[in-house]
């Protein structure tokens, strides 16, 4: 089951409050509780009282339940009401259960507990005293909606099926059959949630997606206590989802990725024609996705995008894919640039005005997602991997964008749990380079072997962004190169604690006869962007020419979609010596000292040497 | 982590008392927290931990520690090496 805790939590505690939901065991769900426990107050959330109401034992599920609460955020207090005692409960206005001030009321009811007759009996009874059963069981539900007058939230539970008639023929096919009377009932339950006196708290589909395996038949016999005790997370999460809009403001603004996040492929290296956004897998997934996106935005949230891209190489894929569901102008706002994620999450939360809280965050990659919890961490982020799959199930099963009413703003809340936190408590002094450093980069730089060519190539022909020249060699061009010993050929490997990025650089430069080392390519694939491999790399290079005393040139020549690379050489100390229709050319003498960054771990193999 | 420690861990949970205050002679008069509601927990958190399932017999049956540990055994759970 997947779990969404705060993201500003401690890594100790959400690894705790996993270990639970993987376990799904009472010991495990207590350590859960009392790490939430040692948390400070303002992280735990508002104080909420919870009354429930039932005609079944749930008291053996209390853990299970604060745990689900307390990941609202919130400090749930949890109390029951007597067995079926549910009107005497909620009506008379001085009962034991009200006087303990609930904010959320739950109505948890089965047809088994409050009806046996009608479910045992229900095949000696005429067609009228059927339909007059039913009534009375819909008056029940309407005389509880109009004599409830508290101003706390009711949760009203929906019916499900007795397993005695489940599948049984002849009540299928029967009018006021328990199967009938059951959604009759659920009928009127749902109508007074349309006309805003009830929510819905709907055990019926929370039941249909489980299965009747989520019913202990033995323990319902031995204690009326009908849930399995596998299930309690999972029924429990089921009720604190259905009540967090009431405490949790809903978030406004979806902040999505582009590039294999919305569609597959780059944009900026696969072209527009082999994006895959199509009715073949994967294109398939990711159509769902963008479709996922576009009806969020029709119930009021806002949709940025967020892309290290070239603006005009995204305007491109909106103004000329046909098969792309989302327009331009469904984004509020637009940030495709090569700055870092939440610089542009924070220039947009002060474009719309909206505070960072509001945010969610969707990006494929583990290290956007975890530069933007660490640091921001009030967004949202949703934990995905780069499967497409994973991604549209993320998005589908978040509760952030959760709200009971879609047309108007959800005005009564039951406490404002945004002012009670203190946000610059969350507030970490915090630069890219803290980032960095946890990301435990290790590059591997090696010159160049035979076995290497083919995807020095692919390098060579596919990476437009960061590549400072551009230049397309063959197969055969590098060979030649390989078996020059003028030729320094480079290559950069990469990885980090998220995964092993493989080989995403390539430097060649060639020494000529005037004592000149010429920098004929330097590329970083765009996966590696944003890491200061580029830093790495040009540190071995300079290792690599060594102590010959020599002018090392350099040249940049801008393409559309080269333009982050322009000031590259000037952050590594070379000189500019002319300008010429956009081309600009550098030049630095050596010996020169360089220095790398000190977030990667570098080594460098086989070494290249001039003579 | 023996079956045994691992039914006292259990029990030290669910009756909220320390797991030095139980032992084989443990049972529903002398563990306060020990009531119907415990039960039900306990046979439920046993049947997860262990992978198995009482009958109801065997459900009235769990009023002490021996008496778990019996029921146990007769299931095939390992208490010899405690």
């Amino acid at each position: 089951m997947k779990v969404e805790c705060p993201t500003f939590w401690n890594q100790k505690e959400i690894n705790c409050i996993e270990s639970a939901y993987k376990e799904n065991s009472l010991i495990k769900v207590k350590d859960a509780l009392e790490s939430i426990r040692s948390l400070p107050a303002d992280m735990q959330g508002a104080n909420i009282n919870i009354g429930i109401l039932r005609t079944f034992t749930l008291e053996t599920m209390i853990e299970y339940l604060q745990l689900s609460f307390s990941i609202i955020p919130c400090k749930p207090n949890i109390f029951f009401g007597d067995f079926d005692n549910i009107e005497q409960s909620i009506l008379d206005k001085d009962s034991y259960f009200l006087r303990q001030n609930p904010d959320l009321i739950f109505i948890i009811w089965r047809l088994e507990d409050m009806h046996p007759n009608l479910v045992w009996d229900i095949d000696s009874m005429s067609l009228n005293q059927r339909i007059y059963e039913c009534e009375q069981l819909i008056e029940r539900v309407s005389l509880l909606v109009s004599e409830y007058s508290e101003n706390a939230s009711l949760f009203m539970a929906t019916f499900s099926v007795p397993s005695r008639w489940l599948g049984v023929a002849h009540d299928q096919n029967r009018a006021y059959g328990i199967i009938d009377i059951v959604s009759r009932v659920n009928q009127s339950i749902r109508s007074y949630a349309d006309k805003k006196k009830v929510k819905i708290l709907d055990l019926e589909q929370w039941l249909s997606a489980t299965g009747q395996c989520a019913i202990d038949q033995k323990m319902d016999l031995f204690a009326k206590s009908p849930i399995a005790s596998k299930y309690a997370l999972s029924f429990s999460n089921f009720c604190s989802k259905t009540a967090k809009p009431s405490i949790l403001p809903r978030c406004k603004v979806l902040a999505v990725d582009l590039d294999n996040t919305i569609w597959g492929g780059v944009v900026g290296e696969d072209g527009l024609e082999d994006l895959q956004i199509n009715d073949n897998y994967p294109g398939s997934i990711y159509l769902q996705i963008q479709k996922l996106i576009l009806s969020l935005k029709h119930t009021g949230v806002m949709i940025v995008a967020i892309s290290k891209n070239n603006l005009s190489d995204v305007s491109l894929v909106f103004e000329h894919h046909h098969n792309m569901p989302i327009k331009l102008e469904d984004f509020t706002s637009i940030r495709a640039n090569w700055k870092e994620k939440h610089e542009n999450i924070i220039s947009i939360a002060e474009e719309l005005n909206v505070g960072l809280d509001s945010f969610v965050f969707l990006d494929d990659q583990k290290f956007e997602q975890s530069q933007v919890s660490q640091a921001l961490p009030e967004v949202r982020v949703l934990s995905v991997n780069s499967n497409p799959l994973s991604i549209y199930n993320s998005l589908k099963s978040t509760s952030c964008f959760d709200t009971y009413y879609v047309v108007e703003e959800d005005k009564v809340r039951i406490k404002d749990y945004k002012s009670q936190i203190e946000r610059n408590k969350l507030k970490k002094e915090y630069t890219t380079e803290d980032f960095l450093h946890n990301l435990e980069l290790r590059a591997s730089i090696s010159h160049l072997d035979k076995g290497m060519v083919p995807r020095a190539v692919q390098l060579l022909s596919k990476t437009n962004q960061f590549n400072l020249t551009t230049k397309r060699h063959n197969q055969e061009t590098l060979n030649n190169m390989l078996n020059n010993p003028n030729y320094i050929l480079l290559m950069l490997s990469l990885s980090d604690k998220f995964g092993d990025q493989g080989e995403v650089g390539l430097c060649i430069a060639t020494l000529n006869s005037n004592k000149e080392v010429l920098i004929d390519s330097f590329l970083l694939s765009c996966r590696a962007i944003g890491r200061g491999a580029e830093y790495a790399l040009w540190g071995a290079l300079i290792k690599s020419i060594g102590s010959i005393s020599c002018i090392l040139k350099a040249e940049y020549s801008p393409t559309l979609k080269n333009s982050i690379t322009e000031d590259f050489y000037t952050t590594v100390g070379m000189k500019v010596e002319s300008r010429k229709d956009g081309i600009i050319r550098y030049s630095m003498a050596m010996p020169a000292n360089t220095k790398t960054p000190d977030w990667i771990d570098v080594k460098i193999k086989n070494n290249h040497h001039y003579e | 982590m023996s079956n045994l420690n691992i039914l006292i861990n259990l029990s030290s949970s669910i009756f909220e008392v320390p797991a030095s205050d139980i032992d084989i002679k443990s049972n529903q008069d002398n563990i306060k927290g020990w009531d119907s509601l415990a039960t039900i927990k306990l046979i439920t958190e046993l049947e997860k931990e262990f992978n198995i399932q009482f009958d109801i017999m065997e459900i009235v049956e769990l009023t002490s520690i021996d008496k778990v540990i019996g029921i146990l055994k007769n299931k095939g759970i390992n208490f010899n090496d405690s």
